[in-house]
């Protein structure tokens, strides 16, 4: 298959997974649900807020004048208001999103690279010292509840050992204090306003050069970052260490060696790159786990992030956000798979079978 | 002559420490979590009732009286562990118990026979699976259960069925082909037996002890992810004691009472190291392409 045929097949699977996705909440929201309108308005509301969410959404019609009205809504960015903050929707995720997506970004980078590395050198020697203690190691910590983890580093170094903050993604002195990020446009001067960048605490200070807020944010992101990547910790580090095994035994490998290579060589040069490729299949569950883990982590650090808003509505019954953030994470996570195997179906043809 | 597989096994099991490790939590779990169903037995582990407030020893820290301390209202939190042993340990087994049966039987059958109900299966599985998991359960679990706090742990079973199953669909759909080229498979159907008798005497035999490796290795996963849902209040009604429910209400008292949360969420971590331990060991026992080399 070539490779136009496969992006334009996997285009249209994630297409048709984002529309399921749809499909399902609003049969939830609007056919399942007992009392739609309570849903859309929160569980506090009053008689007459609950009857005028119901004329809003248009919850007193056929089901398909309903769905007409969803689906219209769902692709203008009309979320809804969530009951508990009294904002549109769509708002409170253009602030907490980038938070939220900087610190899965740089656990995401850390957490690769930390568990390819690992996942090479207990290859190195299977069933030697080291390969032993690399798999206690994971063994122990991906069985531990992500919330057990993120209670243990705050415990250890912010109650104990007072070495970074406890709650947070900046401190609320200096985070009121430092200025947006200026994006400088030739022709309208600067302009602010891009939310995206400078709502991200840690992007943002390093933009406007502020060094005692980037400081702060960097401190408030350790234990958060730290615990994202502990969450789920190991399965790269398996998967690289048998396809690196499986490498090590090909002829090529035996070859290079015969022609007298040095072992780092033959390790770096020859194996590496074949022996990582099938990590690439996990990015995707990876960072759908790691938006998972912001959940917790955000919880119980109090980072204002997406994961801390998702745990408020959750606590709250707040429907309109959860659904909100659902359909984003959805549509993030698809997207960042359609780009993975994209990717994968470019630099491994063999993959693109299956569609 | 060689040694007869069922030697191999507990020679597996037996050789290597930490199965017998993860056997061993998983058999000590299981029956504090039968004692602690009843409550005649449930006395002979702890010395409280779960609910018992007794605000004169509230926030106590762990000491003999109190092996894990109390919490804020003085209930004693190893009490609370063991009498929320049976519903924590119960739900993980409904829930793989469920997604197994609706994704294997799936599975086999898109496997088996092959052609647009393989393709129909297959589509939809993968529609599923290629959803974030969690924050779909989440999102079903709460909109369907908040305006009924009793009914709220069923949606969440059912959730996490719903999220569940298409990986089950997958791994039987993947064993059936390869398996339907096996020559006893192909002697079965040259001899005229039907369809559902082959997949039912020849196929399903072969395919139970892989998925029964992966069902325990998810039984820990699902244990961890069902906590994250009794953590926000989706499990089980108060005020039965849950260990997720209780790691998120100890959260109020930091950092002071530290033992309200730390103690639930290490039981968890212990449990769910049970079940991977003993999943990887059945992995080695019944995988062996795999063995020694994890």
């Amino acid at each position: 298959m070539g490779l136009a045929t496969y992006v334009a097949r996997r285009a249209l699977f994630s297409f048709f997974v984002i529309i399921g996705e749809l499909l399902i909440i609003f049969y939830l929201t609007n056919i399942a649900a007992p009392d739609p309108a309570v849903i859309w308005a929160g569980p506090e509301s009053t008689k007459a807020q609950v009857a005028l969410v119901a004329q809003m959404y248009h919850l007193n019609s056929p089901w398909y004048v309903q769905f007409y009205y969803y689906m219209v809504n769902v692709f203008s960015g009309n979320w809804g208001i969530s009951p508990l903050y009294q904002q549109p929707v769509i708002s409170l995720i253009e602030e907490y999103l980038p938070v939220t997506l900087e610190l899965t970004i740089i656990a995401f980078v850390f957490k690769i690279g930390l568990e390819m590395t690992l996942g090479v050198v207990s290859a190195m020697r299977p069933n030697g010292a080291v390969d032993n203690l690399i798999k206690v190691t994971y063994t122990t910590v991906r069985s531990a509840p992500p919330f057990l983890v993120a209670l243990g580093l705050l415990l250890l170094f912010s109650y104990g050992t007072h070495t970074f903050p406890s709650s947070q993604p900046i401190d609320p002195i200096l985070g009121a204090t430092v200025p947006k990020f200026q994006f400088y446009n030739p022709i309208a001067g600067k302009v602010t306003g891009f939310w995206l960048v400078d709502n991200m605490p840690i992007l943002n200070a390093l933009l406007v050069g502020d060094w005692a807020a980037f400081s702060s944010a960097v401190s408030h992101a350790v234990l958060p970052v730290v615990t994202l990547i502990l969450f789920g910790f190991g399965g790269i580090v398996r998967l690289v260490k048998v396809s690196m095994l499986e490498v090590l035994d090909q002829d090529y490998v035996r070859t290079a060696r015969a022609k007298g290579l040095r072992e780092n060589v033959v390790i770096f040069r020859h194996a590496l790159r074949n022996s990582l490729l099938p990590a690439f299949t996990l990015i995707g569950l990876v960072f759908a786990g790691l938006v998972t883990g912001s959940l917790v982590v955000e919880t119980i650090y109090g980072y204002y992030g997406l994961g801390y808003y998702v745990a408020e509505s959750l606590l709250t019954f707040d429907t309109p956000s959860l659904i909100g953030t659902l359909i984003l994470i959805t549509v993030v996570i698809i997207l960042s798979n359609l780009v993975v195997d994209i990717g994968y179906g470019f630099l491994d043809p063999r993959t693109r079978v299956g569609y | 002559m060689s040694k007869s597989s069922s030697s191999v096994t507990l020679g597996i099991i037996f050789g290597n420490w930490a199965t017998l490790v993860g056997v061993g939590i998983l058999v000590v779990f299981l029956v504090l979590s039968a004692l602690a169903a009843w409550p005649v037995t449930y006395h002979l582990i702890a010395r409280y009732s779960p609910d018992a407030l007794n605000f004169g020893s509230s926030n106590a820290p762990p000491s003999l009286a109190h092996l894990f301390g109390t919490d804020a209202e003085g209930r004693d939190i190893f009490a609370r562990v063991i009498a929320a042993l049976p519903i924590d340990i119960v739900i993980p087994f409904e829930v793989v118990g469920a997604s197994v049966g609706i994704g294997f039987l799936l599975g086999t059958f898109a496997g088996y026979l092959g052609g647009w109900v393989e393709e129909l299966v297959l589509r939809v599985a993968d529609l599923f699976f290629a959803f974030p998991s969690v924050v779909l359960a989440l999102t079903i679990s709460a909109i369907l259960g908040a305006t009924d706090e009793g009914l709220r742990v069923v949606f969440t079973e059912l959730a996490l069925i719903v999220v569940g199953w298409p990986f089950y669909t997958r791994l039987a759909r993947a064993q059936v082909i390869s398996l339907k080229q096996m020559p006893f498979v192909r002697a079965a159907e040259a001899s005229g037996l039907g369809k559902l008798r082959i997949i039912r005497m020849h196929v399903i035999p072969h395919l139970a002890s892989v998925v029964a490796v992966y069902a325990t290795l998810d039984m820990g996963t699902t244990l961890l992810l069902y906590s994250v849902f009794a953590f926000f209040g989706l499990g089980v009604a108060p005020p039965t004691p849950e260990l997720g429910r209780m790691v998120y209400d100890g959260l109020t008292a930091l950092p002071g009472n530290w033992w309200w949360s730390f103690f639930p969420g290490l039981i968890l971590m212990i449990l769910a190291l049970g079940f991977s331990l003993a999943g990887e060991g059945l992995r080695d026992v019944f995988d062996p392409r795999l063995r020694g080399q994890r």
